[in-house]
């Protein structure tokens, strides 16, 4: 049974590893990879439908639409990634701080916490990337703010659970700094359910940046992100399947791989789970 | 238990205060003038705009702004939209039916679906089902809902013409927004009723159970799904924040009435009072809603209702 | 992994379970309220009388009280329920509706009025000669919130009610658009009653004379509008006479385009408006639709370069962009040839509008970069011109959304101009930091289109008076003054002489094209498609539709 489950594991692993790495690889070069240029508009190509020179075929400026998603790649990564920087890096500071501190300023912090977490995600990033205005600096602060209180949640958690171990207050008790047990004493502790929630945290980072991309705030750059590519295709669908289900079908490869090594990670630590 | 009940109260009244400061402190950072939105590109005498504004209270510094805010909401005064001058709580109650019947239905399909997929998981655990299970609930969170909103539409509505592709009607409306939305709380559900399941299989009440000698299916459906389903229920509250969210998306998407599409249409229209009622009406929703679920799972509990 | 029966059966069972329930749904849909049972004797010739329309409208009105809106959607939806003193044909005569007849002061500055006298309101309470004063001292009120009926009083002065069915509507000065004006729903009359009845709620609860009477508002969902059994005071352009063919209108309120087009042809709705060009060539070849145009008058949507702002104010290097753009090429990717290019700010509708401007300019990148070499532009390493240190760049502003495609026309527009080393910076913003990015000119290039229906549209576009005296009043992007071209305007819209109005309305349009103020690109088609079931939907003059003589077969 437990050969079975690995062998399904270890496949579904090397699967997801293969893709974001090849993801990783469109985003770092895409012009090695991509069959045209993708602010390139063939007037005489317009809404090719997928085989031929255009794989994937072409959306209504002409421009080849497999190169445009594996530009599009870079825009995703960008935006999960520094997004969970961002956000979790913020989230996880308050979280400890709130632990390790206790009394009032846990109080205080964690009521802003609840804050937070009392506007859903999407909604939050919403009001923000308006406030803000639409480019893609703006997107990642609005999905790094929807994302803080659950990194502060999880380690506080943490660090509540580590925090009276005997090894801390050794540490207390010879003069450590504060500061210095929060980083080496707590942090490396922290840091395996960190990476879960981080892996995790990218892929639904990608999510709510395509879908405030769709809903027109993403950034208004000459090479379109999968959101707005796929908001560009949704008008077309009748007539035109590919555009829009190329770059969703992207973003739900690279997330269900990012999820699916989050799972792994996740019960690597915590093998019950398993 | 009384205290907890109170005490739970209060965080939720002091969250709540909280969010209301929040929620309009960022909204007056937008950048742009209502007003000038409100006319734009037409000409209208500096009267009229200072008229205007005095009237929506524009005119005052913004610390007056926020005590008469918070004043009014306290009294159940949301204020009146800027673009059709409609008392916000009436534009909201009117839209909210249609969300929450959304809402609560895929909640529904969440749930029932989630968990029969989570239980059955967890029962053939590490087996062909159970991978294909795993896999399907992957894909389940990590769609973008609006591409399978818009992947069904083509499907059920355009080609196979068997469902309405938007609008408020009667049931049959329901049902594309709906299974859209439980997908991803299927997935959700799913996920955590498998986890939760083999979890309490490893406690060791369950390993007295077996050593006892009570049948394999017995300590499964007797005793294991009903203490690995408790957890599930606090799920309940997260997955409904979710889904009102995820209502913004999806409203918009099948052009449905409903509170998600008033914020999105009030966000871009920068129609202040509108934005500010929709999302705290959401927020007390939320916070209500995590506040029994608290105060239920105190009285499953009891090691809970001690703390 | 084969699929078992019975996993296979409950599928089969699960279809047809659907599919009933949706073929329940849909025949309660086409279900027609009780009616007349002899119509369905009728000859062929004859319309069906009564049953519904369903009707997809391209977004929420925010409100229908039109003497203070400046949303077309409002007006769309006014039209049917409010009625005005004239009627405008395509053509451009005016023809009686409301008011029987008219006549013009010596001066051209009073219009007295003979008005009907058998009309009631949707309340009942008597269209009179005071209730057309009331309508008019309200929108023109310089303190009052109307905004486009305000700008269609123009120089109003005042009303003078002569008796209760003479009417004498005084001006400041001689304004010839307005008896075209007078005939757009904007300036359809409310009751006044109503207005005291509802207050600032009036938008909510339209009371007018029109064919058509709220019935019930749904915000963002849908508006439904009934039948005005008393109504025999059809518009000029009308074909019959009496009370309306339907009982009900059911108009759905669905922004989205393409849920608007599926709701179409799903069967949800019998029509819908503003339909997207690559379905309209769907819609076109299915043979259960058909598709109805009108092009919009009024101006066109155009690219208006800021002509203060440096480097753009030079007309040689707007004329080389002018050169560059491949107008064409956008129409064709874009609408599909289902919108037509556009030669002049005027739309090819409007009065005036001077077709000798079409093939006058064709692409010609080398005259292009010519021009731009003669300026003193000179290539860069990074194939961008510099003068002075300094890249030619274009700094565009629009509105998020990409309405009618026009944020596509820009991704278009900047790729072809970077073939004669230009930069363009293309910024897409919520409502309120564009309107704030207007006001402060910060722009080099903006695109716009103003509906309207008199060629003196010229005038809110390019008068001086539209961009600097009010900071509220920013309609004239190009930024652009010229005293002659003023004082031709001017002329243009107190000259009661049609022949010369139009001569002068022609230099006009000469004048800007060949000084490049902005670069005109499509003539916007108002579509509907509707269901071949559905016949007599009209267009009144501006090009909304009007639902009076429609009548939908079985």
């Amino acid at each position: 049974m437990n050969a079975k489950r690995s062998l399904f594991s270890r496949a579904m692993i090397t699967v997801s590893v293969l893709m974001i790495a090849c993801l990783v690889l469109f985003a770092l070069v895409p012009g090695w990879i991509a069959p045209y240029s993708p602010t390139e508009m063939n007037g005489a190509a317009i809404l090719q439908a997928p085989g031929g020179s255009h794989l994937l075929g072409t959306d209504y400026f002409g421009r080849d639409i497999l190169t445009l998603v594996i530009y599009g790649s870079r825009d995703a990564l960008i935006i999960g990634i520094s997004a969970v920087l961002l956000g979790g890096g913020i989230g996880a500071l308050i979280g400890a701080i709130a632990g390790y501190s206790g009394g009032f300023i846990d109080a205080v912090l964690m009521r802003l916490i609840d804050t937070l977490m009392t506007i859903p995600g999407i909604l939050l990033a919403l009001t923000v990337s308006a406030v803000l205005g639409p480019s893609k600096f703006n997107l990642i602060i609005a999905v790094s703010i929807s994302i803080i209180p659950s990194f502060a949640r999880v380690l506080r958690g943490q660090v509540l659970t580590i925090k009276n171990r005997t090894f801390i207050e050794a540490a207390r008790s010879i003069g450590t700094s504060h500061l210095r047990i929060l980083f080496s004493h707590i942090a490396p502790h922290a840091f395996s359910s960190l990476l879960v929630m981080g892996t995790i945290g990218v892929g639904s980072a990608i999510l709510m940046g395509s879908g405030l991309s769709f809903l027109g705030l993403g950034s208004s750059e000459e090479i379109p992100d999968w959101g707005s590519l796929l908001s560009e295709g949704r008008s077309y669908i009748s007539m035109a399947w590919w555009i829009a289900t190329f770059p969703g079908l992207a973003i739900t490869l690279l997330v269900v791989s990012i999820n699916f090594l989050g799972d792994e990670l996740q019960s690597a630590i915590g093998p019950r789970k398993g | 238990m009384l205290r907890t009940i109170l005490y739970r109260l209060l965080v939720s009244i002091v969250v709540l205060l909280c969010t209301i400061t929040l929620v309009f402190f960022l909204l007056h950072l937008l950048p742009g003038d209502p007003i000038n939105i409100k006319i734009a590109g037409n000409p209208v005498s500096p009267e009229v705009v200072a008229k205007l504004k005095h009237e929506f209270g524009l005119d005052q510094p913004l610390h007056k702004q926020y005590l008469q805010y918070l004043g009014k909401v306290f009294r159940g005064d949301f204020g009146k939209s800027l673009v059709d001058n409609e008392p916000v709580m009436t534009k909201l109650m009117a839209q909210f039916p249609a969300t929450l019947w959304l809402t609560l239905l895929s909640m529904a399909i969440s749930i029932v679906f989630g968990v029969l997929l989570g239980v059955v998981s967890a029962v053939y655990r590490h087996r062909s089902l159970d991978h294909l299970i795993r896999l399907l609930s992957i894909f389940g969170i990590s769609m973008p809902t609006f591409w399978v909103a818009i992947l069904l539409v083509l499907l059920f509505s355009v080609n196979l013409q068997w469902l309405p592709a938007s609008g408020v009607g009667g049931f049959q409306y329901l049902i594309l927004p709906a299974a859209t939305m439980g997908i991803v709380g299927s997935g959700l559900i799913a996920r955590m009723v498998r986890g939760s399941i083999l979890e309490v299989v490893h406690e060791p009440f369950v390993r007295t159970l077996r050593a006892k000698g009570l049948p394999e299916r017995s300590v499964m459906y007797q005793h294991v799904l009903r203490n690995a389903l408790i957890p599930a229920v606090t799920m309940m509250g997260m997955l409904l924040g979710e889904l009102l969210a995820g209502a913004v998306v999806i409203e918009s998407v099948f052009a449905r009435q409903g509170v998600g599409r008033v914020i999105l249409d009030a966000i871009l229209a920068k129609d202040l009072p509108v934005v500010q009622g929709a999302i705290l009406l959401t927020a007390s929703i939320y916070i209500l809603v995590n506040l029994l679920v608290d105060l239920s799972y105190a009285i499953i509990d009891p090691r809970i209702r001690q703390a | 992994m084969n699929l078992s029966f019975p996993k296979f059966k409950w599928a089969i069972v699960m279809a047809i379970g659907f599919s009933l329930v949706v073929s329940g749904c849909s025949n309660g849909d086409k279900n027609a309220p009780a009616n007349t049972a002899s119509t369905n004797e009728a000859p062929a010739s004859t319309p069906t009388e009564g049953g519904e329309l369903t009707f997809a409208l391209a977004g929420s009105p925010s409100t229908l009280d039109v003497g203070v809106t400046s949303s077309d959607i409002d007006f769309r939806v006014g039209r049917n329920i409010f009625d005005s003193l004239v009627g405008e044909l395509p053509d451009h005569t005016i023809k009686p509706w409301l008011a029987e007849s008219w006549e013009i002061s010596a001066d051209k500055k009073s219009y007295t009025f003979k008005l009907r006298t058998d009309v009631t309101f949707h309340d009942g309470t008597p269209f009179n000669a005071e209730a057309v004063k009331v309508n008019f001292d309200r929108s023109a009120d310089p303190n009052g919130k109307s905004v486009y009926a305000k700008q269609l009083l123009g120089p109003y002065e005042s009303s003078e009610v002569i008796d209760e069915s003479t009417l004498k509507v005084n001006f400041k000065e001689p304004f010839t658009p307005f008896l075209s004006n007078l005939a757009k729903s904007t300036l359809g009359i409310q009751s006044p009653e109503s207005f005291k009845k509802y207050g600032d709620q009036v938008g909510q609860h339209p009371v007018g004379t029109g064919p058509f009477k709220l019935a019930s508002w749904v915000a963002n969902s849908e508006i439904v509008l009934e039948k005005n059994s008393d109504y025999k005071w059809p518009s000029p352009a009308a074909e019959h006479s009496g009370p309306a063919y339907l009982d009900k209108i059911v108009l759905k309120l669905i922004p989205e385009e393409s849920t608007r087009v599926s709701s179409l042809q799903s069967g949800q709705v019998l029509a819908a408006e503003s339909i997207p060009a690559q379905n309209i060539v769907a819609l076109e070849k299915d043979p259960n639709y058909q598709i109805q145009k009108a092009l919009l008058p009024g101006a066109t949507f155009q690219l208006t370069f800021n002509n203060e702002k440096a480097p753009w104010n030079n007309v040689k290097l707007r004329q080389a962009v002018q050169s560059t753009v491949d107008i064409d090429a956008i129409v064709k990717s874009l609408y599909l040839g289902t919108f037509p290019r556009s030669w002049s700010p005027l739309s090819s509708s409007t009065l005036g509008y001077d077709s000798s401007l079409e093939d006058s300019y064709k692409v010609d990148i080398q005259h292009a970069n010519q021009l731009l070499d003669e300026e003193g532009w000179k290539l860069g390493a990074d194939g961008i011109r510099e003068k002075d240190g300094k890249p030619l760049e274009i700094n565009y502003i629009d509105i998020t959304g990409n309405r009618e495609k026009r944020g596509d026309i820009i991704k278009m527009v900047q790729q072809q101009v970077k073939q004669i080393g230009v930069k363009m910076n293309v910024s897409i913003m919520a409502a309120g930091p564009y309107v704030d990015a207007l006001k402060a000119a910060s722009y080099d290039l903006v695109g716009h289109s103003f509906a309207g229906g008199d060629p003196d549209i010229l005038r809110t576009i390019f008068s001086k008076a539209n961009w600097s005296t009010n900071e509220y009043a920013n309609s004239n992007f190009a930024r652009f003054y010229d005293p002659q071209i003023e004082q031709q305007l001017t002329d243009a819209y107190q000259e009661a002489d049609p022949e010369k109005r139009i001569a002068t309305y022609k230099e006009l349009q000469q004048y800007f094209v060949k000084n490049a103020v902005s670069i005109p690109v499509y003539v916007f088609p108002y579509t509907i498609a509707e269901s071949k079931k559905v016949s007599g939907i009209t267009f009144d003059f501006p090009g909304y539709p009007q639902f009076y003589d429609v009548a939908v077969s079985k």
